[in-house]
């Protein structure tokens, strides 16, 4: 039995996963209404255009569509040849947001490039470039996981490296998750316990200072122990979030109907557009959507469980975690349940990179689930 | 497959913590949204939203009114410009450049620059925001509480918090009528009830102007001018200086938002024998034709070195009219030996005092009359003048409703009626006799020693005026000094308390100096030519019939124009041509007297025009 891929292994094309892809489609269609619903005073005021955060966003929306019908077909063993490259420009991009004129800060926070009259944020970018380098190497190290330097060693630096930069860009939130995020796919892929608890202990008193390091995330931290410490403040979102699901209840205002969303609530759009589905659709819509993200990761799982090799099979689990754990991440900031973060809520966050990389994300996934290289004893 | 087992059994691991966390995710929303709704953040904010309803004055005028405005705040991540941002936003809201700077630098996420601005600035900033300017900033609905006329009435109207909850006034007492609570439909504006008020505005604006103007002449520490329609005790203006603006109430201290007329508690000396009499005459204890030998000075032999209650001069043998016209201290002490201790203190208990009226205004103090069992061999005939007791201005001015409803005192009212939001009269306030206190010819008797007392050698003469006759009393107290329990050598408080016309009142019109520090302290000469001039306005205002102002609203004569003031400087100016209505005012001057005869326009004057003013005690004017 070859422990390397094997090039005459039979494909079985086992369609799409039509439950995953009808629970993508209705995560995009809610997340399109709810956006609407939550900018389009925001943008008459800004733009005398209600449609205009709409239209923005549906560009992305087709674009992204477009891209992933063409990744769910292609073959992801020709795609690994270009992982390395696909790394580097990843990497000239995330150093281009420092360069002055290319890179744009807004008011301290270097995230974003501006090219060809569009703005991209490289780090949204650098999420899915990340979980398909580190699905290709981990699946290759596999047999040497207990060699530490060579196996874990180096995609660890990869990591490090990537998420260093996006601490530079000031996006501290980002920044962990994509940590959390490889390391989990180390943890997938085999790497021995002992190790995420040597990491734990190094690491965690240096994330500490980091996040300590800077005054906003502080007064974040103190608004999520007390919101009302600084209600005008760091707090505010909290506090206007919550006056959002309360007004929300088990029913919701109606679509439409919600009122934090005019002016109350600055970024409803973007980062807290959850609250909009909780006062317009109640908890009964939150529970729809946390229920649509549900069958989203049992799909994701079950497909990465039965994938044909360790690539596609960490590649999966990478992609359904990296949306599910923004997705779950941003409903729990919204709700309270732990400190105000940066990530947005993938399908329904306004922002064109987010929604692209999403959809990418989506199509790799239905390609995985796919193709399906027939019977077991195939990893290796 | 051994290695699979790993791969899945880590797999299901992740996948496990994740359903975990969704759990504990959703338990979060199920407990804030559906079983924990009402938790405190929810309290203060608009789920449902309710207008407050306006408060309006007796003629419909808005004092108080529900506003959208906007306010201004900073989103700091999409703020892409702050030095611009800063410079636009500080010329737009005419505000320090450098302190919006330091708003929109010293903070990463979220700040308020600026509260409920005027809807012309928030146009601007739209404006701007369409030129692709101010990004970063946005505008939020704001419901305030607009008081257009400032200043006016503030302490009866009060004020409301920043979250819309009444705080003082009729705002604080009918916060529940003006914002029901009842009946909120989720999703639906609730409107709430408006109240007019039995303020008149323009009487309000008259007596605030008179209040002012003495507070500053006088250098006093505070001014009340009350004004109340005496058939029926509702009050038509309420002045108390030091005042506050509502609309910015935090801006000013607390002496200034202190509701004096129904908190500030002081004795209120001579004034008060109107009552301590009248309860002398209802009682029997005195009757009108009594005499009185007076020399000055009180001091029963029984007090022997006490001090003494005297007279500023003597007065000699004077019967009752003629002690309440000069008010003397030596005369009521007199008279008050007559009464018993109980008998004056249930008597003044019946006009009100040492209990709130529940005018209806929050904080109203009781005032202090002490039973007999803690009277002094010498409190009869002090609390008699009108010492060792505690009033306050409304007390004083509600007590006199009882002399104008033939000896029934009525209880003042301030709202006079709460209109629903499709315009039907849920309430309307009625006339509220609380009981009778004297008997009609007591209450009648006692009108005309204080109109005689408005005659030449009475204490009230300042408040005459030509024309009508107004019953009248002043009073000057030593301010009792609450740190230090004696009284003040200093402090003093004058206070007038007049009513007219004064065979059937139609107002009573109370004003309290205190600590007046100009050229004299009484309150015959602090408030009661201020009252005079309120009275000047009133009459004609609330068409009260003046003798005189008939002529001159003939039909035969020319057409009325608007008759310039006649100002006096170091010369006597030329009346001739006048018409009496300009002249009437001369009355108002304390150094020379005037005299008119006849009707029409003004044909001779003597002395002649030019004279030096010094050299003028008597001006004869002849009108034809």
């Amino acid at each position: 039995m070859s422990h390397s891929f094997s090039a005459e292994r039979v494909e079985v094309d086992r369609g799409y996963d039509r439950i995953l892809l009808t629970a993508m489609m209705l995560l995009l269609g809610v997340g399109l209404a709810v956006l609407f619903s939550s900018s389009f005073f925001r943008s008459e005021l800004l733009f005398a255009d209600p449609f205009r955060f709409l239209t923005g966003q549906l560009l992305w929306v087709v674009v992204g569509c477009v891209v992933a019908a063409l990744v769910s077909t292609i073959s992801l063993e020709r795609v690994q040849r270009f992982i390395p490259h696909a790394l580097g420009i990843s990497l000239v991009l995330m150093i281009l947001t420092f360069v002055p004129g290319i890179g744009t800060s807004i008011h301290g926070a270097r995230r974003w490039i501006f090219l060809f009259g569009r703005s991209f944020q490289p780090s949204e970018l650098v999420k899915v470039v990340l979980v398909f380098y580190l699905a290709y190497l981990l699946a290759r190290k596999h047999e040497i996981m207990d060699d530490p330097v060579n196996a874990l060693l180096p995609p660890f630096l990869v990591l490090a490296l990537f998420s260093t930069l996006i601490y530079l860009q000031n996006d501290f939130s980002t920044s962990v998750f994509v940590m959390l995020l490889g390391l989990v796919m180390f943890f997938v892929a085999g790497a021995p316990i002992r190790y995420f608890l040597g990491l734990l202990m190094t690491v965690g008193p240096l994330g500490l200072i980091l996040l300590l390091s800077r005054e906003h995330r502080v007064n974040r931290l103190l608004a999520y122990i007390e919101p009302a410490f600084d209600p005008a403040g760091s707090g505010y979102q909290i506090l206007a979030a919550e006056r959002a699901l309360i007004a929300g209840g088990l029913w919701g205002q109606g679509i439409g109907m919600g009122t934090q969303k005019f002016g109350r609530l600055p970024e409803v759009h973007s980062d807290f557009i959850f609250a909009v589905v909780a006062e317009e659709l109640g908890f009964v819509g939150v529970l729809a959507v946390i229920g649509l993200f549900a069958v989203f990761a049992w799909r994701g799982f079950v497909i990465a469980a039965n994938a044909g090799d360790r690539f596609r099979s960490y590649l999966a689990f990478g992609l359904t975690t990296l949306i599910l754990g923004q997705a779950l991440l941003n409903i729990a900031v919204v709700g309270g349940a732990v400190p105000a973060t940066g990530l947005p809520l993938p399908f329904f966050s306004s922002g064109g990179s987010a929604m692209l990389m999403t959809l990418i994300a989506c199509g790799l996934l239905m390609n995985v689930s796919r193709h399906n290289p027939d019977g077991a004893g195939e990893y290796g | 497959m051994l290695e699979t087992g790993k791969l899945h059994r880590r797999i299901w691991f992740i996948s496990l913590s994740v359903a975990i966390a969704g759990v504990f995710v959703s338990a979060q929303y199920a407990r804030v949204m559906v079983f924990d709704r009402g938790g405190a953040p929810a309290h203060s904010t608009t789920p449902y939203t309710v207008e407050r309803g306006a408060i309006l004055d007796r003629n419909g005028r808005i004092l108080a009114i529900q506003t959208q405005l906007y306010t201004v705040s900073a989103w700091i991540p999409n703020v892409t410009e702050p030095q611009e941002t800063a410079s636009d936003l500080a010329r737009i809201l005419d505000d320090n450049e450098g302190r919006i700077l330091d708003l929109l630098e010293g903070s990463r996420d979220f700040v308020y620059i600026q509260r409920r601005i005027t809807p012309t600035r928030s146009e601007e900033i739209r404006a701007s925001q369409h030129e692709g300017r101010l990004r970063g900033i946005q505008l939020e609905p704001d419901s305030g509480r607009t008081y257009p006329n400032g200043r006016l009435g503030s302490h009866v109207i009060g004020h409301v918090g920043t979250d819309n909850n009444g705080l003082d006034g009729v705002e604080y007492t009918y916060d529940s009528v003006l914002s029901p609570s009842e009946g909120r439909v989720r999703g639906e504006t609730l409107y709430g009830n408006q109240l007019v008020l039995t303020i008149d505005l323009n009487i309000q604006q008259t007596t605030d102007r008179l209040a002012r103007e003495t507070l500053e002449r006088e250098n006093a520490d505070s001014v009340m001018l009350l004004a109340m329609d005496a058939k029926n005790g509702e009050i038509l203006s309420w002045s108390s200086v030091p005042d506050y603006d509502p609309n910015r109430f935090s801006d000013f201290n607390i002496e200034e938002r202190r509701n004096r007329p129904i908190r500030m508690m002081y004795e209120p000396g001579s004034v008060f024998k109107v009552f301590s009499v009248a309860t002398m005459l209802n009682t029997g204890a005195v009757s009108d034709g009594d005499m009185f030998e007076t020399d000055g000075i009180y001091r029963p032999e029984s007090w022997r070195n006490a001090s003494p209650i005297t007279d500023i001069a003597n007065y000699g043998t004077m019967d009752l009219r003629r002690v309440m016209e000069r008010s003397s201290n030596v005369g009521v002490a007199y008279a008050s030996e007559g009464i018993s201790e109980q008998e004056l203190y249930r008597g003044l208990k019946r006009f009100g005092f040492g209990e709130a009226t529940g005018v209806g205004l929050s904080g109203e103090q009781n005032g202090i009359l002490y039973p007999p069992e803690r009277w002094s061999y010498r409190s009869k005939p002090t609390v008699a003048m009108g010492q060792e007791i505690g009033v306050t201005a409304l007390q004083i001015a509600a007590a006199a409703t009882t002399f104008s409803n033939d000896g029934v005192l009525l209880q003042p009212s301030i709202v006079r009626r709460i209109v629903s939001p499709d315009g039907r009269v849920i309430e309307e306030s009625e006339r509220t006799a609380v009981r009778e206190v004297l008997t009609p010819s007591v209450a009648a008797q006692m009108r005309d020693y204080m109109r005689t007392s408005t005659h030449d050698g009475g204490t009230g003469r300042r408040v005459r005026l030509n024309g009508i006759e107004i019953a009248a009393k002043t009073g000057t107290a030593e301010f009792f000094d609450p740190e230090i329990r004696a009284y003040s050598d200093e402090k003093f408080i004058g206070s007038t308390l007049a009513m007219f016309p004064s065979d059937d009142p139609e107002v009573i019109v109370y004003m309290v100096v205190e600590n007046p520090q100009g050229d004299f302290i009484w309150g015959e000469r602090v408030a009661a030519p201020v009252v005079r001039e309120a009275a000047q306005f009133l009459i004609p205002y609330l068409g009260i019939e003046r003798e005189g102002d008939r002529r001159i609203a003939a039909p035969e004569q020319v057409q009325i124009q608007s008759p310039g003031a006649v100002e006096i400087g170091g010369e006597l100016p030329d009346f001739r041509g006048l018409p009496r209505r300009s002249i009437l005012q001369l009355e108002a001057m304390d150094e020379i007297s005037v005299e008119v005869h006849g009707s029409g326009w003004v044909k001779t004057q003597i002395p002649e025009p030019g004279t030096p003013i010094e050299e003028v005690s008597r001006v004869i004017l002849e009108l034809e």
